[in-house]
């Protein structure tokens, strides 16, 4: 019965010690956006395409999946009778990312990426050509739709799962770096899940 | 000099507020009105300040602009028809006779009146004490008047809250 | 000498008005951050202190728009109506007394103007505040705006009347209505003499100057923005200033008042405008404090917390301070610890009783 007790007055001390507390003592605990990052998802649907040359065999059917058309793709017959991608191209400008042609790929030679940085100084840049494609630095192929790579990527840190101290990254960029080496723990089991998958 | 600047001061502010007084009058937009009704608060409460009556402009600040006009403002605000001018134009006849009649009434007192001339050097100095000494002085002062006003502000306080307490 | 008087002091007190608004916008914004564990804007400069310039420089190239339908005199002259009191207030403010100071010497008090009536000057030009938010409110033909320029109206004639009845106290202690005299009495803070007062006074002014919990006037949940609604650019930015700048008279307002001005407490230390400053940065630092721990009140909430609550408190404290005024003088530490603790009591069962009738639920 809070109404027989002079109740009026007491929560708002109890609130402004609160708040002081929080002010004196209580770390920070938003993330430093630039400085600190937290690892994303596993599988995070990020604002990138990773293509891998050698699985690919340029049968094109990301480019005829691909809802508005922004993979564009020139292939040549090498001479042993298969196929090689000449010209590799998506705009991801255009791209809204539904990861169809991900889903599509039966060479599983195309992923989603990690990374959530996108921003230009123009359009041209946004058109991504087969060399810049591949996975390298921070490009590297995300979870979605690609359980092999799932389990070998670092887990998601969240501040809710107990402050951001031991999870963050630090700020500087990975050096560019082949994509089986680029996650130390990816590192050996990349090339037998590669196996399986091409296996399969 | 000092006097140059005072006269000059004070048909300024004659001006402005005998202006903004008319304004008030003859503008058709009633919230336009009521603020040069403002202004001409402010320019009275100047005129206060070249007669060195430093604690009435304040209160004619205070009172007036800080709690008559803006209350006035309000009840614009909630008036529906605010926008339509003055609902009372057909009065204007008999209301310019009765203004015009006030007008001279209260010119011929003014001449009439023997006013005590005062001295603006000595007028400069400060009177809020003086003020409240000739208030609540019990010889020579206004207490019986002052003590009434109390009574009659109290009176309608209540009035207020008992006009408006739920049955 | 006289216009030289008048011209330093008008740069000086622009100056200060202008420095100290812009070093609130940073200190509010990185203090309110502190508060809710983040660290507020630290990127434009060391420490994010050049963050306020950025902001101006945005806020100066912004288009300038004008609605169709708008009064439009009535509207551009809102902002600067609402903007000039704020400023005007610091012609009466006493930046150091006469005598002797730490750093230097004074013939006389550092004010523009010492008036006799100091504390009415500042009580009158601050109400003209009022004026310029309604002439915005109904200017902007805005239906947010008119509902915000009335609530402004209710909450500001309301909280005025405890707000003046508490300085009253001051007064009446100090025997004085100038802030140069007002200063000079106070041997001790007048906060310790008055805590009551304070008390009222605090609250009413910061319902006066429309900050958090009082902020009904634009309380984004329920009428957008309020007042400002219709405003953009360098207009925005009068009203946002004039926010700034009425925090900062508040501060001032409340240092000069309870707390000894430029007087360092107890005369340990030579006044100076120093001290002066660290009160002002004190009285707003505990406004941000109040603003960051509390929820905003409901409509009904505020008009019955003034008229309930504070009113009859004000009403009882000054009847206390006019019965201490009979004591003969030399019994100040008694006195202070009675005012105290009536203070608390007085406050305490007042709350419980305002309570316990209802005060705080919809009638």
């Amino acid at each position: 019965m809070p109404d027989n007790r002079i109740s009026l007055g007491q929560g708002i001390l109890k609130g402004l010690a609160l708040t002081i507390k929080h002010f004196i003592s209580r770390p920070i605990i938003t993330v430093q956006y630039p400085e600190e990052r937290l690892v994303t998802s596993r599988r995070i649907r990020g604002c990138d395409l990773v293509w891998d040359s050698e699985r690919c065999t340029a049968c094109c059917t990301c480019a005829k999946s691909c809802p508005q058309g922004n993979i564009h793709i020139e292939t040549k017959v090498r001479p042993d009778n298969t196929r090689e991608a000449v010209v590799f191209e998506i705009d991801h400008g255009r791209s809204m990312f539904c990861g169809l042609c991900v889903e599509s790929c039966p060479f599983d030679a195309i992923h989603m990426g990690r990374s959530y940085e996108r921003a230009t100084y123009n359009r041209d840049s946004l058109v991504i050509p087969k060399e810049k494609l591949v996975a390298q630095g921070d490009r590297q192929p995300s979870g979605y739709f690609r359980p092999q790579f799932e389990e070998t990527l670092p887990p998601q840190s969240l501040l809710i799962y107990g402050g951001k101290s031991s999870e963050v990254k630090t700020p500087e960029n990975p050096p560019p770096q082949s994509p089986a080496t680029a996650a130390p723990v990816s590192e050996k089991k990349e090339p037998a899940e590669r196996e399986k998958v091409g296996v399969k | 000099m000092q006097d140059a600047g005072l006269s000059i001061a004070f048909w300024l502010l004659a001006i402005a507020s005998v202006g903004s007084a008319l304004a008030v009058v003859l503008l058709r937009n009633v919230f336009r009105a009521a603020l040069l009704l403002i202004s001409c608060f402010f320019a009275i409460a100047g005129l206060f300040v070249t007669l060195g009556a430093d604690f009435l402009a304040m209160v004619q600040i205070l009172v007036y602009v800080g709690a008559i006009a803006i209350l006035l403002l309000l009840g614009i605000m909630l008036t529906k028809e605010a926008m339509r001018g003055s609902p009372f134009s057909r009065w204007q006849v008999g209301a310019g006779i009765a203004s015009v009649l006030l007008l001279i009434s209260m010119i011929w007192v003014f001449n009439q009146t023997d006013w005590p001339k005062t001295n603006t050097e000595v007028a400069l100095e400060p009177t809020t004490a003086a003020i409240g000494l000739k208030l609540l002085d019990m010889d020579a002062g206004f207490v019986l008047p002052f003590e009434i006003a109390s009574i009659l502000l109290l009176a309608a306080v209540i009035g207020a809250i008992v006009l408006v307490k739920e049955k | 000498m006289d216009w030289l008087h008048w011209i330093i002091y008008v740069v000086i007190i622009l100056a200060f008005v202008l420095t100290l608004v812009m070093s609130f916008i940073l200190i509010e914004r990185r203090v309110v951050g502190r508060f809710q564990l983040r660290l507020g804007p630290n990127r434009v400069g060391p420490q994010g202190i050049l963050q306020p310039v950025a902001d101006a420089v945005k806020i100066l190239l912004k288009e300038d728009i004008i609605p169709s339908k708008v009064d439009r005199v009535v509207h551009l002259l809102a902002p600067i109506v609402t903007f000039a009191p704020a400023v005007l207030i610091f012609a009466v403010i006493p930046f150091q007394q006469a005598g002797n100071g730490l750093f230097f010497d004074l013939k006389s008090t550092a004010s523009m103007v010492d008036l006799d009536v100091g504390v009415l000057f500042i009580f009158a030009i601050s109400s003209i505040s009022v004026v310029g938010l309604v002439m915005a409110g109904w200017a902007s033909n805005n239906k947010y705006a008119l509902l915000g320029a009335m609530r402004t109206i209710a909450q500001m004639v309301s909280y005025e009347i405890p707000m003046v009845l508490a300085v009253l106290g001051i007064v009446l202690i100090a025997g004085s209505l100038s802030l140069a005299d007002i200063v000079d009495k106070q041997n001790i803070p007048f906060i310790l003499l008055q805590p009551l007062g304070f008390f009222i006074y605090f609250l009413g002014a910061t319902a006066e100057m429309n900050r958090s919990p009082f902020d009904l006037l634009e309380a984004e949940s329920e009428i957008v923005a309020g007042v400002n609604i219709e405003y953009s650019g360098m207009k925005f930015a009068m009203f946002f200033l004039g926010e700034y700048a009425y925090a900062l008279a508040v501060s001032t307002i409340t240092s000069v008042l309870f707390l000894g001005g430029a007087k360092f407490p107890w005369g340990l230390l030579p006044q100076s405008f120093i001290w002066l400053l660290v009160k002002i940065l004190l009285v707003f630092f505990v406004i941000l404090w109040i603003r960051s721990t509390l929820p905003r009140v409901r409509v009904d909430q505020l008009m019955g917390f003034a008229w309930k609550f504070l009113l009859p408190l004000s009403l009882i404290n000054l009847f206390l301070v006019a019965a201490e005024g009979m004591l003969p003088s030399g019994f100040t530490w008694p006195i202070v610890a009675l005012n105290v603790t009536l203070a608390v009591a007085l406050v305490v069962i007042w709350a419980n009783r305002f309570y316990r009738v209802g005060g705080a639920k919809v009638a």
